[in-house]
């Protein structure tokens, strides 16, 4: 009889534009592998958690959509662009609508998704941000941590998005691969906080070393 | 007066002979045919709203139906069960729960065995399940041997067992638990000889068990169609790991891996279990659930609570909660057992029409004791926490401790005969779980009777507690409380970590009372499973095996009403009238050593394995009046 598991959706936002050539993009793909086989190594994780990746450079796209961890497969990223962050927000908030299950009488709904937005930079498509970002914010889908790369971003942008904003130290591998460890360890994390009082903060990994949290 | 349960709720026929308040109830009562609760309030009638549905009648009381009255204006009975639960003239004030040790965190006393009634353990000789008392070390290897070990390991799901013959039940009689420290023992010799006729297949079983849980460790590079869920339970389920709770000098109040319980009152059977779930064993942490019960003649109360899993000492709260609530109405229900002819009044009352006035003030009056004794239980597990402030080893993340930190669901039942092979059940739930009634001896129910409904949002997990304000109110206690009269011979109440695995529960909790008997835990003898014509020749799939989280080496099968259903073909409706099938693919397990029901429960509920599904599980069965299980 089928019967509809309870997901946890995860949504990995990733900057592709122009500024990630080279090797921070090289990172980020390295820390996308990472991030894979460390939730494949949880059984809660590989029970529950699916994957989708939302791409942004001149413009934005789902890469890969929501996905079980199984058989996820590792997008092909290239850097090249600007910075469609705002477009990216409206391809995310049209794939949760689509993706997400909520709870019927009929089904069990998915767990709130966690969103990971990860940008060098502030969005170039200000008019769509300016749009998508409070209507994002509004509609309390998700829990959302945006992570700046960087000193070209403005935090101030983040903020409009969500109140979990942290800046990398810098933008070397090391920075990289220590964001998505975090990353998968919030994941995992997360299930300790899955029955939270609607409007409690989620519970999440403290941050790497060296990385800021903004207040 | 008629005690048949189709009572249509457009009917104004009882009330209609009556005088000209019980003609306007009937209206009223009409107009609720098809009322949500929500407009039913609004619609601000003081009356009950009588829903027919499926049979059996449920009587919802509005809030403001009975407001908390001062006492010379409450009915006499009400006053009466108050007066028992406050322990009442002359009578020491009824202990509520057992109080932390003074001196501190480190006192890590058994909660089972401090002060109430201590746990009978069924389970005999059995090291799977510990004795209480003794937080476990974290054992360097998993040493531990389930009095059910199976020789040999049956298969993992396969759907296309249908060719094959049945399996002979493997007895291990001669074998003894296997000594702590010592390794495990291979497939006795001398067991397999004794059944000749399993070696090809048991091999054969054993080695697809092997491959199907060797968990191919590479991923497929093309997978077109989704995984099912078998698929991935194939792989995950080595990769489960097992971890004792911390000892109590840094968790305190530890709870146990499992605990089974039953309980024979005088005209009910009861049995419980609670089983830490995957999750807690494998990050290492407590089991937040708890559940209690306790009959009082002929009352039977029952209580589960569900631990917020984000919360610290939640499973505190669950324990406190419980505890207090089934003691409060014991104490009650134990009081009015002295009063014999107040008792006779209410039984009288009891089988009156369920809109005449005696009904209506006699079920008040009790659902207001229910609604005091939640309210008792929220008092206890706030005392719970100001008793907990402050002391050493009560921290958390270096904050001071609030009683957010010991919220909890709690869903409590209380049940009493009324006549006719007829049972009337109160219940208050206060967040997620599940209280559902059937007549195993009626129709297969297209919608499983619910008492209660788990308060959530839009998004899985967003519950409430008791601990939460709004609790204060009985309005909202009012809200949360369901009556029902009628044939409900059998009561299951359950936390969230069982109900979520048959949902939606209205359609799907049947599946429940089929796992049950498939796992040789209610109905045992086929033939008295058997409800209509000739038992029905169909060809069952084995059990479905996987291995065991505290010991990985050992492997459980058990049996899963859905593969049932869809290996045979049979629809619910189909195996309700059926039920011998379900016992004799029951007959087809290996037996437990002690098979007391309530041992059985706790090992499937250790065991049943669902995708997704490793919250801790409680589960508490009453069988009423005689209920569906002889052996």
């Amino acid at each position: 009889m089928a019967s509809y598991v309870r997901r946890l959706p995860v949504y990995l936002l990733l900057d592709c534009s122009g500024s990630m050539l080279g090797e921070p993009i090289e990172a980020v793909k390295q820390g996308v592998k990472t991030l894979l086989s460390e939730l494949r190594s949880d059984p809660q994780a590989l029970e529950t958690a699916y994957l989708s990746v939302i791409t942004f450079d001149s413009s934005a796209r789902q890469t890969v959509p929501l996905t079980e961890l199984m058989q996820f497969e590792e997008p092909e990223l290239e850097a090249g662009g600007a910075t469609a962050l705002g477009e990216a927000l409206e391809v995310l908030m049209d794939s949760v609508n689509n993706e997400v299950r909520k709870t019927t009488e009929e089904q069990k709904g998915d767990w709130k998704p966690l969103v990971f937005i990860l940008t060098d930079g502030s969005p170039t498509d200000v008019g769509t941000f300016d749009q998508a970002a409070p209507k994002l914010k509004d509609m309390k889908a998700a829990n959302i941590i945006a992570c700046g790369a960087g000193s070209n971003v403005e935090t101030s942008y983040l903020k409009q998005i969500t109140d979990n904003v942290m800046m990398m130290n810098s933008v070397s591998p090391g920075d990289f691969s220590d964001y998505f460890k975090w990353v998968s360890g919030s994941i995992l994390m997360s299930s300790k906080s899955l029955d939270s009082a609607p409007g409690a903060p989620i519970e999440l990994a403290p941050p790497p070393t060296g990385f800021v949290v903004v207040p | 007066m008629d005690t048949n349960n189709t009572l249509p709720p457009e009917t104004g026929g009882e009330a209609s002979e009556g005088n000209a308040a019980g003609a306007e109830r009937a209206a009223s009562a009409s107009q609720g045919g098809s009322q949500s609760l929500e407009e039913a309030a609004a619609a601000g009638s003081r009356t009950p709203v009588l829903r027919g549905d499926n049979a059996i009648t449920v009587v919802f009381l509005q809030p403001g139906a009975l407001p908390a009255l001062p006492p010379e204006q409450q009915s006499p009975l009400a006053r009466q069960l108050l007066e028992y639960m406050e322990g009442g003239p002359g009578r020491a004030p009824t202990r509520r729960y057992a109080r932390p040790e003074k001196g501190g965190a480190s006192a890590g006393e058994s909660p089972e065995t401090d002060g109430g009634q201590p746990l009978k353990q069924v389970f005999e000789g059995g090291r799977l399940y510990r004795p209480s008392g003794e937080p476990e070390t974290q054992p360097s290897k998993p040493t531990a041997v389930p009095d059910y070990r199976i020789e040999p390991p049956a298969a993992a799901a396969d759907e296309s067992a249908a060719a094959r013959p049945q399996p002979a039940p493997v007895h291990d009689a001669a074998a003894e638990p296997v000594a702590a420290g010592s390794e495990l023992a291979e497939p006795k010799p001398e067991e397999s000889a004794a059944a000749p006729a399993m070696q090809p297949e048991a091999a054969a079983a054993a080695s697809a068990a092997e491959s199907v849980s060797a968990a191919p460790e590479q991923l497929p590079a093309e997978k077109p169609a989704p995984l099912t869920d078998e698929e991935v339970l194939a792989t995950t389920a080595r990769k489960w790991k097992y971890k004792a709770p911390p000892p109590a000098a840094i968790e305190p109040e530890p709870t146990e891996n499992t605990v089974p319980r039953e309980l024979a009152g005088s005209c009910s059977q009861l049995i419980g279990a609670r089983v830490r779930g995957k999750k807690h064993k494998h990050e290492g942490t407590n089991c937040d659930d708890w559940f209690e019960f306790a009959a009082a003649g002929d009352v039977t109360i029952a209580a589960v609570a569900d631990g917020a899993g984000s919360r610290r000492f939640s499973r505190i709260g669950a324990r406190v909660s419980c505890e207090t609530a089934v003691g409060l109405l014991q104490a009650a229900f134990d009081g009015l057992g002295e009063d014999p002819v107040r008792y006779g009044q209410i039984r009288e009352a009891l089988r009156a029409p369920l809109d005449s006035a005696e009904f209506t003030s006699t079920v008040g009056a009790l659902c207001e004791t229910v609604q005091t004794a939640v309210t008792g239980a929220i008092g206890a597990v706030e005392e719970a926490f100001q008793e907990r402030q402050g002391r050493p080893g009560y921290e958390v993340s270096g904050r001071e401790l609030q009683l957010g930190d010991f919220a909890c669901t709690l869903l409590v039942l209380v049940a009493l005969p009324a006549g006719d092979g007829e049972q009337l059940l109160i219940s208050c739930q206060i967040g997620d779980g599940s209280i559902a009634a059937l007549d195993t001896t009626g129709p297969f129910p297209d919608k499983v009777r619910l008492l209660g409904e788990a308060d959530s949002g839009e998004f899985s997990g967003q519950t409430d507690f008791i601990t939460s304000p709004r609790f204060q109110s009985r309005a909202e206690l009012q809200r949360r409380t369901r009556v029902s009269r009628g044939r409900n011979d059998l009561v299951m109440l359950m936390t969230d970590g069982v109900a979520d695995d048959y949902h939606p529960n209205e359609t799907h909790l049947a599946e429940l009372y089929f796992d049950l008997i498939a796992n040789g835990i209610l109905d045992r003898k086929a033939d008295q499973a058997a409800r209509s014509g000739e038992p029905v020749e169909v060809t069952l799939p084995e059990p479905a095996a996987y291995p065991w989280v505290d010991n990985p080496d050992i492997e459980i099968p058990l049996n899963y009403a859905d593969r049932i259903m869809a290996a045979t073909g049979l629809a619910p409706a189909d195996l309700w009238e059926h039920r011998d099938v379900l016992a004799r693919a029951a007959a087809a397990l290996p037996p437990l050593r002690g098979e007391s029901r309530e041992a059985r429960l706790a090992a499937w509920l250790d065991n049943y394995v669902r995708r997704g599904s490793f919250d801790d599980r409680t589960l508490v069965v009453l069988m009423l009046d005689g209920g569906t299980l002889e052996d």
